[in-house]
């Protein structure tokens, strides 16, 4: 706030952060204890994995539940390479690759200690693929046909076909849940059921307490089978303004922040007792042109249907400018819909360069000619559209108004229309924009672009591809890279997929967000991870030198 | 009497329909709901949010829809809240207490600095303390809630870190203070919003109270007082204050709308768990069974308030009666 | 500019020009003149006064006052967030625009809302409470029994609400809908004053030479029914423009990149504790205009009140 923020000034601090990132080192034993509270903007909605939606329920759940594996960091979708037992020690693939039977570890016991058994795991599908749960996650469950349990420790899982993503599917999608507590629960009341309120989980943490909209508490299960997590208590402190969350972290009421604002960096950065410690990014962000006709999706966009005219516009905005605008030097221009944390980012894809003249000459070829006033022109009508953005995210925000100017000095006037978060996604489930500016958090399984982007998704009425892109070549390559048990060619028709999809500009690709997280300096972080930042939170320790008053409580006391 | 009650709750519950069956069509009819507001994310199969919309009975036609509300409402029961995932009487009953409370605080301690600044200005009428008094006052009086809220955040919280800017209280440590200790924590949560919603209606509850005092010291009696060579304190505690308290004691339930609607912006800012809070955000996640009972809950406050304001004239003033 | 701004302009001369015409044309004794004699005398309200004059000029001349564009981005990387200098004197944001430029351009769109909202609100109260008044009887209640309910929501509720439901809700019916929310106690003030009016000489006189029910509200009621409103037109501008700077604050009012002062404070409100000026300078603005219509309208209230004598 007093020393203005510019560029040269930020090159020092990046070099702080830089050395800050996560310790690595581990010291062993004796570090158990500590209470860390994390701050965060939303409560929880149900603590009940199948129907869970939001970002605080899936933070909890995480560690008060397990997967039976977990993937390495870079989420290959690909096979077992890399992955490591949780809820399972190990794993058999049957003979003709149809079934994969896990062999749930016998240590592993439920927070009210019933032993976990793999007729767990099949209750936990059968109540995923429950159409009466409702569950986001079962169509993904779809080739799933069923699980078996030949004794009380092997889950085996019978698929409908062979594919590359099946380990993923069965080891990952789903949280495993304690039948003998869900049994008795009406699958279709689920969300208003004791459990979703007080769940019973095998992972390294215990749940305690829920006062809705002020705060969640865990507590370290000391007989976790994989080792007792360091951290003693894990409190999320909920506080819906953000300024609120930085307050804390400098005052030292609040130890760990997921996201601190590009504005804030330098603050933060100076606070003695805090360190920011950057992680990778599974966001990214774009504007959507949206190539159906916002007044009557049966028909084509006037303006956006024409692939020479996205073209245009792609070349008119300079990414690299408007990402160090918005994020200093701490983002990174997005290349496509992936990120650099993912195991198939393409760096070398073709990208549609900074070109304003040729932006320009394209839309004077085009028949956009320019106006009195500067607009292009075309048969009496301006080239005009409106981005559509939330209020409720600065960084879009910020980001419309500088493509609004951009789009301005080739001729184009665009209009920033603002809505609230529900209401901009009400309009993009019905089509109603013509273009918007979009934040995507991938999930890290690269054939989910087909979600997005794919003919099916256009087609369906409120589907995820709301630009209503379609190229049955893109389609037809990621179908093919989806069917790729080699991991290098699977790559290969992925990249070949991505050049389609940039070649006819659905989207004008900007940024990457720069994910800084902030903790306060007693606390020692260990391998923060792009899809789950919390994954190995039971690494993170506080060592006994640096404790603090909230560190002292003992288990036994909490557990008052 | 008892007649006169009855006809002021008949009343009552005529506007209280009035309002919840607007409030109703008024969000029914907008664009959206809250099945599509929660289940936003594009990986989301088009067909979990139609499963949930027919759970919900969100698929049935408005007339449907609205009858079998009408009807919850005559039981008292608010229905479910698909965001929080409970039902709306519990999310309510963890979020009104705190309104209260700080409503409650923000109250008296606006009326003591009001009838204290009003006090001191009569006493001091026409110098320079009365004016600069009611300028500063002013000053407050005409400052957006929302601004007043960021400002004191950003002196009290980053520049001076006086004070507590989030929830009401500590969220680690209070389980294990002892009583005093726990009094004292949700104190100190309280200054920032409660100073920031009082400062708001002290300065309207400071300019009657002058007004009141100045119609007051013209009067007969206490003229009749000063003439009886009463000293000038005592005609002012016994005579004059005693008389032109009571009409700002009427203030009370007048204040209650203005207080409401600027606890949406103080408890946005400091992030208090109320009403104010709990309806700003059931808007942004279109939680229309929440947000019509919030509006309810408004409008039964503000109805209370008026009747009590108008009972307390009543018996105050013996001039004045209900109706 | 929205040619809204204009039509604000031209309200505000129309009435201002009435009003002095009114107090030019009338004789020593008459109550508009008192009322401007002790206007003038009211040394807080007449400051007041030069301070909304002072500011309807800035907006008005806002493209030649202000040094930059309020939209120009002259370098987004190097030049955003500065903090206030002699080159910006309240700092840039975090599109390198010039704040003060913006707060120029600013007092332009929140002025001409309020204005515009106020006329619409004062329009429509003046003929509720006027009809409800004057019609008495069962009609009477009814209609304010419906006042009773619209009041007992709060304002800012309904607003957010509708605003945010049916977003993005163009300039003019923004306009409106601030106009809409806000007769309220205009018309309650009207009908008192009607009530009372309706039953006085001047009206049975009038009432028994077969004048109209429409004549006798133009020529005998209306005309009295005039100062308590201009009143509340004032007290009620100060509160639209508070009004206003909330629901731009909340993101659901005037949209960017057009500057109101409500949604510059948004601008920075996240930002808070490292680029303090974004927010602090619109708020000041707002504070010292609502302050100067808070004072007038007390101003106003005392001047034109028939029962105070002077002295």
């Amino acid at each position: 706030m007093r020393t203005p923020l510019i560029a040269s000034s930020l090159l020092p601090l990046l070099a702080v952060i830089a050395c800050q990132r996560g310790d690595r080192v581990r010291t062993e034993g004796g570090e158990y204890g500590g209470t860390m509270v994390i701050a965060v903007a939303g409560d929880a909605d149900a603590l009940l994995p199948p129907i869970t939606v939001n970002a605080t329920s899936y933070e909890v759940d995480g560690l008060v539940f397990e997967n039976l594996a977990r993937p390495g960091a870079r989420l290959d979708p690909i096979g077992d390479q890399g992955w490591t037992g949780e809820l399972a020690d190990s794993w058999k693939w049957g003979r003709d690759s149809l079934t994969i039977g896990f062999h749930i570890d016998t240590a592993a016991r439920w927070h009210d200690g019933v032993p976990v058994r793999s007729s767990d795991v099949k209750f936990t599908i059968e109540l995923y693929k429950n159409p009466k749960v409702g569950s986001y996650v079962a169509p993904l469950l779809a080739n799933i046909d069923s699980v078996s349990t030949p004794d009380s420790s092997i889950a085996l899982f019978w698929f409908k076909k062979r594919y590359p993503g099946q380990f993923y599917d069965a080891a990952y999608q789903m949280r495993i849940l304690p039948r003998h507590a869900l049994a008795g629960a009406d699958p279709a009341q689920l969300q208003s059921s004791p459990f979703a309120r007080h769940p019973i989980g095998s992972g390294p943490y215990r749940f305690v307490s829920w006062v809705p909209r002020q705060t969640i508490e865990l507590q370290a299960d000391t007989s976790y089978h994989h080792g007792r997590p360091r951290l003693e208590r894990l409190i999320w402190s909920i506080a819906p303004e953000y300024n609120a969350s930085v307050v804390r972290m400098l005052s030292g009421d609040a130890d760990f922040m997921e996201f601190v604002n590009p504005a804030d960096i330098q603050r933060v950065a100076r606070a003695p007792n805090v360190k920011l410690v950057p992680y990778p990014s599974m966001a990214y962000g774009y504007l959507l042109f949206n190539e159906r006709d916002p007044n009557d999706p049966s028909k084509p966009n006037p303006l956006f249907a024409d692939r020479s005219l996205r073209r245009a516009l792609t070349m008119a905005i300079d990414r690299r400018r408007v990402t160090k605008s918005v994020f200093d030097s701490l983002g990174a221009v997005s290349y496509g819909p992936y990120t650099r944390a993912l195991a198939y980012f393409d760096s070398t894809v073709v990208e549609l360069p900074y070109r304003p003249d040729s932006a320009r000459r394209l839309l004077d070829a085009l028949g956009w000619r320019v106006g009195a006033d500067g607009i292009r022109v075309k048969n009496g009508a301006p080239l005009r559209f409106s981005i559509l953005v939330p209020t409720t995210s600065t960084v879009r925000m910020q980001t419309a108004v500088l493509l609004q100017s951009m789009f301005r000095d080739v001729g184009v006037k665009a209009d920033i229309e603002t809505a609230d978060g529900a209401t901009v996604r009400q309009r993009n489930q019905s089509r109603q924009f013509q273009t918007l500016i979009e934040a995507m958090q991938s999930d890290g399984n690269p054939s989910s672009i087909l979600q997005s982007w794919g003919i099916e998704a256009a087609k369906t009425e409120d589907g995820g591809n709301a630009g209503s892109y379609e190229n049955p070549q893109f389609d037809a390559l990621v179908d093919t890279a989806i069917a790729q048990f080699d991991p290098a060619r699977a790559k290969s028709y992925y990249f070949r997929a991505y050049n389609v999809l940039n070649e006819d500009a659905p989207a004008i690709w900007l940024w990457e967000p720069a994910t800084v997280a902030a903790v306060q300096k007693r606390i020692h972080p260990v391998d923060m991870r792009a899809d789950e930042w919390f994954a190995n939170i039971s690494q993170w320790y506080i060592p006994s030198a640096e404790r603090i008053a909230r560190d002292q409580i003992r288990l036994a006391e909490a557990q008052r | 009497m008892l007649r006169l009650l009855l006809r002021r709750a008949a009343h009552g519950i005529l506007i209280v329909w009035l309002v919840a069956t607007a409030t109703f069509f008024l969000l029914h009819l907008a664009p959206g709901d809250p099945i599509a507001a929660s289940l936003d994310s594009p990986l989301t199969p088009p067909a979990v949010r139609a499963h949930y919309r027919h759970v919900y009975g969100l698929d049935q036609p408005l007339s449907v829809q609205y009858g079998r509300w009408l009807a919850m409402m005559t039981h008292g029961d608010f229905g479910f809240s698909f965001p929080h995932r409970r039902p709306v009487s519990a999310v309510i009953a963890s979020a009104l207490p705190n309104t209260l409370l700080l409503m409650g605080v923000a109250l008296v301690l606006a009326f003591a600095a009001g009838i204290a600044l009003g006090l001191i200005q009569a006493r001091h009428r026409g110098r320079p303390l009365d004016w600069s008094l009611a300028l500063g006052s002013l000053f407050f009086y005409s400052m957006p809630d929302f601004w007043l809220a960021l400002m004191l955040l950003f002196l009290f919280a980053f520049v001076w870190r006086l004070f507590p800017v989030t929830g009401m209280f500590d969220p680690v440590m209070y389980p294990y203070y002892g009583f005093w200790q726990r009094i004292g924590d949700r104190l100190w949560h309280l200054v920032l919003p409660a100073c920031t919603l009082a400062l708001l209606s002290a300065a309207a509850i400071a300019r009657f109270q002058r007004a009141a005092l100045l119609d007051v010291s013209g009067e007969d009696f206490v003229l009749t007082a000063r003439a009886k060579g009463v000293s000038e304190r005592r005609v002012l505690t016994h005579h004059i204050l005693r008389n032109a308290l009571l009409p700002v004691i009427t203030l009370f339930g007048l204040a209650l709308p203005v207080l409401l609607g600027g606890s949406v912006f103080v408890e946005k800012v400091f992030s208090w768990p109320g009403m104010g809070l709990l309806t700003v955000e059931a808007i942004g996640t279109r939680d229309y069974p929440l947000l019509t009972a919030a509006v309810v809950i408004a409008s039964v406050l503000v109805i209370a308030g008026s009747f009590i304001a108008d009972a307390l004239y009543a018996v105050v003033d013996p001039r004045v009666r209900l109706e | 500019m929205h040619p809204l701004v204009w039509v604000a302009a031209a309200v505000l001369t129309t009435l201002v020009c009435g009003a002095v015409a009114r107090a030019g044309d009338a004789d020593s004794g008459s109550p508009w003149r008192i009322a401007v004699t002790r206007l003038r005398d009211n040394h807080a309200a007449f400051l007041a006064l030069c301070v909304i004059v002072a500011l309807l000029v800035v907006a008005a001349l806002a493209p030649w006052l202000a040094p930059y564009s309020p939209i120009a981005q002259p370098d987004i990387v190097r030049l955003k967030n500065l903090p206030p200098s002699l080159a910006h004197p309240f700092g840039t944001d975090f599109a390198s625009r010039d704040v003060f430029s913006r707060a120029l351009y600013g007092a332009r769109v929140s002025l001409s809302v309020a204005l515009l909202a106020i006329v619409v609100s004062a329009s429509v109260g003046t003929a509720y409470g006027a009809i409800a008044g004057y019609v008495g009887g069962r009609v009477d209640t009814i209609m304010m029994r419906l006042i009773d309910a619209a009041l007992s929501v709060p304002r800012i509720l309904l607003l957010i609400a509708v605003l945010a439901l049916w977003a993005p809700v163009p300039l003019p019916v923004l306009i409106l809908l601030l106009g809409l929310t806000g007769w309220f106690g205009v018309s309650r003030v009207v009908r008192a004053q009607v009530l009372s009016l309706r039953d006085r000489d001047m009206v049975v006189a009038a009432r028994a030479l077969g004048a109209s029910d429409r004549q006798i509200l133009w020529r005998h009621i209306l005309p009295n029914v005039l100062s308590p409103v201009i009143v509340s037109i004032t007290l009620g501008i100060a509160n639209v423009l508070i009004v206003e700077a909330g629901l731009s604050y909340l993101g659901v009012g005037v949209r960017p990149p057009a500057a109101s002062w409500g949604n510059m404070i948004l601008d920075g409100a996240d930002a808070i504790a490292s680029l303090w000026w974004i927010s602090t300078f619109p708020g000041l603005a707002i504070v010292v205009t609502v302050m100067a219509f808070n004072l007038l309208g007390d101003g106003l209230r005392d001047a034109l009140d028939p029962r105070q004598v002077d002295g």
